[in-house]
C-alpha cells in the first residue's frame, strides 16, 4: 500500500549492527518514528517444504538447522514431538542431560543477545566481556555434546551419548566462575548510567500490546507476562522452576531478564548434574503415525512444532512456529511506534533478540 | 531518473509465507467466518499487511480467539476485537458501523445467528 | 611502492559479512571470531559490515531469492582489490537446503567470483580466521602491477 510520509527511512538489509539481513522501513516525522514495517524474504529457505515427505531421521537434522543459535532446543522440541506422537518415554538420565544441554544453550544464546545489545548501544567493553564468557559456555557445550553449533545431541528415547564423570565434574567445576562473572556483568549493566540512559524507557512494550501480538519469551516476561513453557515440562517441574518476570517492558528490562535467566539456568544445570540419576541414556521405541502440537521454551520464547507423521515415521505435514516471529512483530509494530529517535530503532530491534533465520525458516 | 535501491516486488515472497500449512488453515478459517474465498483474502492481505504481520497471522488469530471478551455476546460472535485489533482486516470505524447496524437489527427482534452471519458477509464483501 | 602496499594490505583487512540465507550458525561463528579468545582484531582484521570500505566479503548462506540481485549489487559496491570467501557448506553447495522444493539457488559462485571456500557446518572460528589471513596476502598481492 502506498502512503505519503515525511521520510521513509529504510534500515538494512546489510547493517553494521545486525548480524542477519532484514529490512525495517520506518516512517518518520522528524526524528519521531510513526510506524515501522518489516521486509523479509532474505532468509526464506523453505525448510518446511524440504521436511515434508522425509523420514524423521533426516528431518531431525533439518530441524536443527532452522536456527544455528538455538539449535539444541529445535532438536529437543522436534524429538519430543516425535516422542509424544509415538508414545516413547525418554530415559530418566537422558531427560536430565537434555535439560543440561538446553540450559547451556540458553545461557550462550542469552549472552550472545546481550552482547549484541551492548554492541548496538556502542558499549563494546561489556559486549566483549560477554562474548568471552559465552566462549566459556560454548566450551562446556562442546564437552557435553561434541560440537559447537549443530549438535544433534538428542534422539527419540534419549540422548546420543552419556556424559562422562570427568565431563560432569568439569562442567560443575566451572559453573561457579561463570555465575560469578555473569553477576558481575549484570551489575555493570544495571549500574551503568550511560547504559541506563540509552535503555531505560526506550522501546516500551505494554502488557496489552504484548498480548495482542502474542509476544513470548524474555520479551513478554519483561512486560509482565509470566509465560514460560518450562513450567509445564516434566523434568523442569521436578527441578522447581519458576519464570523470571519484570514489568518495565523497556529495552533495559529485556536485557536484565536475559541476565537473570542466564543465572537461573546455571543453577538448573548445577541441580541437574548434581542429582543426575544412574541408568541408560537411551530407551527403545518406534516412531509411529500421528499428529500433534508440541511446545517448548526456546531461549527466545515459545517454540511450537505441528507435526503429522505417517506409519513409517515420515513427516507428512509440518509447521514450525518460532518465537522470533512474534517478538520481531512486537518490536516492529509496537516498540518502534513512537520511538523518539531514529537512533533507537536498531537498539529496539536488537533488544527483542531477533533471529531472522528462525522467522523465515 | 533515479532507481529505487533494493525495492523489489514482494508479492511472490509474501505468497511463500502464506503457503505454510498453518497459514493456509488460518486463512481458510478466517475466510469461512467472513464468507470470503481464501484467494481474495490472501490477495487483500498481501496488499495491505507487511511480511512480519503475515508471518504472525496464525499466532495472532489464536491469541484473538483466546481473548474474546464475554461481556458483549454480539461483538465476540462477530469478532469485533479479533478482526480489528488482533487481525487488522478492518478499521475500528468500519467495525463499529457494522456493529451499530447489527444491534439495530437485533433490536428489531431478528435472530442472533442470522444477524452475525449477515454482518460478517457484509464486512467480507470489501475483499472481493 | 607496491611492496609497501602489499605489506599494508596483508595486515589491514576490512571484512563485510553478508548472510544470504543460512541457519545463522555460521554467522555466530564469525561473530565468535570477534571474542577476546580468538581476537580477530589482533591480526588486523576489522569486521565492519560496510561493503563500501571492505576488502573481503564473507558470504554465508545458500543464496535466497531476495539476494540473487542484491548479492551482485553488493559485490559491485566493494572497492578493488577485493576477494570473496564462502563460509560454510551453504554457499559452496547449498548444504541441507539444496533440495527439491526449496527456495535457495546455491552455490554462491553462480553470482559472484569466490576466492576461497571454508567447508563445515559450521566451520570453527579458527578456520575462518586462518582462511582470511591466508587469502588476503594472496588475493591482494601486486594488485596494481598486475592490473597494468
Amino acid at each position: 500500500m502506498k502512503r505519503t510520509v515525511d521520510v521513509s527511512f529504510p534500515v538494512g538489509p546489510v547493517h553494521p549492527c545486525w548480524k542477519e539481513p532484514a529490512r525495517v522501513k520506518c516512517e518518520t516525522r522528524g526524528e519521531y518514528v510513526l510506524r515501522a514495517e518489516v521486509e523479509l524474504g532474505y532468509m526464506k529457505k523453505g525448510i518446511e517444504r524440504i521436511m515434508k515427505g522425509r523420514p524423521w531421521q533426516e528431518v531431525m537434522f533439518l530441524a536443527e538447522r532452522v536456527c544455528g543459535i538455538c539449535s539444541v532446543v529445535h532438536n529437543m522440541v522436534f524429538i519430543e514431538t516425535m516422542e509424544k506422537i509415538s508414545g516413547i518415554a525418554p530415559a530418566e538420565r537422558a531427560a536430565y542431560l537434555r535439560v543440561v544441554a538446553n540450559e547451556l544453550d540458553r545461557i550462550q544464546s542469552h549472552l550472545l543477545a546481550n552482547f549484541s545489545y551492548c554492541y548496538t548501544i556502542e558499549h563494546e567493553t561489556l559486549g566483549m566481556y560477554l562474548l568471552d564468557l559465552r566462549e566459556k559456555v560454548m566450551d562446556l557445550l562442546e564437552k557435553l555434546t561434541g560440537a559447537r553449533v549443530n549438535k544433534a545431541y538428542m534422539v527419540p528415547g534419549g540422548v546420543r551419548f552419556d556424559i562422562g564423570e570427568e565431563t560432569r565434574h568439569a562442567i560443575l567445576g566451572s559453573i561457579p566462575r561463570i555465575r560469578e562473572e555473569t553477576k558481575r556483568y549484570r551489575g555493570m549493566f544495571s549500574g551503568g548510567p550511560m547504559i541506563g540512559l540509552r535503555s531505560k524507557g526506550v522501546g516500551i512494550l505494554s502488557r496489552e500490546d504484548a498480548g495482542r501480538c502474542h509476544a513470548v519469551g524474555p520479551t513478554a516476561r519483561a512486560s509482565g507476562i509470566a509465560v514460560d513453557c518450562r513450567q509445564r515440562h516434566p523434568t523442569y517441574m521436578k527441578l522447581g522452576f519458576s519464570p523470571v518476570v519484570r514489568d518495565e517492558g523497556d529495552n533495559f528490562a529485556r536485557v536484565m531478564v536475559r541476565f537473570d535467566e542466564a543465572i537461573q539456568s546455571l543453577s538448573l544445570v548445577q541441580q541437574c548434574l548434581e542429582r543426575l540419576p544412574e541408568g541408560p541414556v537411551l530407551a527403545g521405541g518406534i516412531c509411529r503415525a500421528g499428529e500433534t502440537v508440541h511446545r517448548g521454551e526456546a531461549p527466545r520464547g515459545e517454540l511450537s512444532y505441528f507435526v503429522k507423521t505417517d506409519e513409517y515415521g515420515r513427516i507428512a505435514e509440518i509447521s514450525i512456529q518460532t518465537p522470533s516471529i512474534m517478538n520481531i512483530e512486537a518490536a516492529a509494530h509496537y516498540m518502534m511506534t513512537g520511538a523518539v529517535s531514529l537512533a533507537d530503532v536498531t537498539s529496539i530491534f536488537i533488544s527483542a533478540d531477533p533471529c531472522i533465520a528462525c522467522t523465515e525458516r | 531518473m533515479m532507481d529505487v535501491l533494493y525495492e523489489k516486488d514482494l508479492r511472490p515472497l509474501k505468497l511463500h509465507i502464506l503457503e505454510s500449512p498453518r497459514h493456509r488453515r488460518t486463512i481458510r478459517e478466517i475466510g469461512r467466518r467472513l464468507g470470503v474465498e481464501p484467494g481474495w483474502l490472501i490477495r487483500w492481505a498481501m496488499a495491505h499487511f507487511d511480511m512480519q504481520l503475515l508471518e504472525n497471522l496464525p499466532a495472532r488469530f489464536e491469541q484473538g480467539l483466546a481473548h474474546q471478551g464475554a461481556d458483549d455476546p454480539l461483538a465476540s460472535a462477530i469478532g469485533a476485537e479479533l478482526f480489528t485489533v488482533y487481525l487488522p482486516f478492518f478499521t475500528t470505524e468500519e467495525m463499529n458501523a457494522a456493529l451499530e447496524q447489527a444491534r439495530e437489527r437485533l433490536g428489531r427482534g431478528e435472530g442472533m445467528e442470522a444477524v452475525v452471519k449477515d454482518t460478517l458477509r457484509v464486512l467480507g464483501r470489501g475483499f472481493a | 611502492m607496491q611492496r609497501v602496499k602489499n605489506a599494508v594490505r596483508s595486515r589491514s583487512i576490512h571484512v563485510c559479512v553478508v548472510d544470504t540465507g543460512s541457519c545463522n550458525g555460521c554467522d555466530i561463528e564469525v561473530l565468535a571470531c570477534l571474542s577476546p579468545r580468538y581476537d580477530i582484531e589482533q591480526y588486523g582484521i576489522y569486521v565492519h559490515n560496510n561493503p563500501r570500505e571492505a576488502d573481503v566479503l564473507l558470504v554465508i548462506g545458500a543464496v535466497t531469492p531476495q539476494w540473487e540481485d542484491k548479492l551482485i549489487a553488493l559485490w559491485e559496491k566493494i572497492p578493488e582489490p577485493k576477494a570473496a570467501i564462502a563460509v560454510g557448506n551453504c554457499p559452496i553447495s547449498g548444504c541441507v537446503f539444496n533440495r527439491h522444493d526449496s527456495y535457495v539457488s546455491a552455490p554462491a559462485s553462480k553470482f559472484i567470483p569466490i576466492a576461497a571456500e571454508i567447508p563445515g557446518c559450521p566451520p570453527r572460528p579458527t578456520e575462518i580466521l586462518s582462511t582470511i589471513l591466508a587469502i588476503a596476502p594472496l588475493a591482494f598481492k601486486d594488485f596494481e602491477r598486475e592490473r597494468k
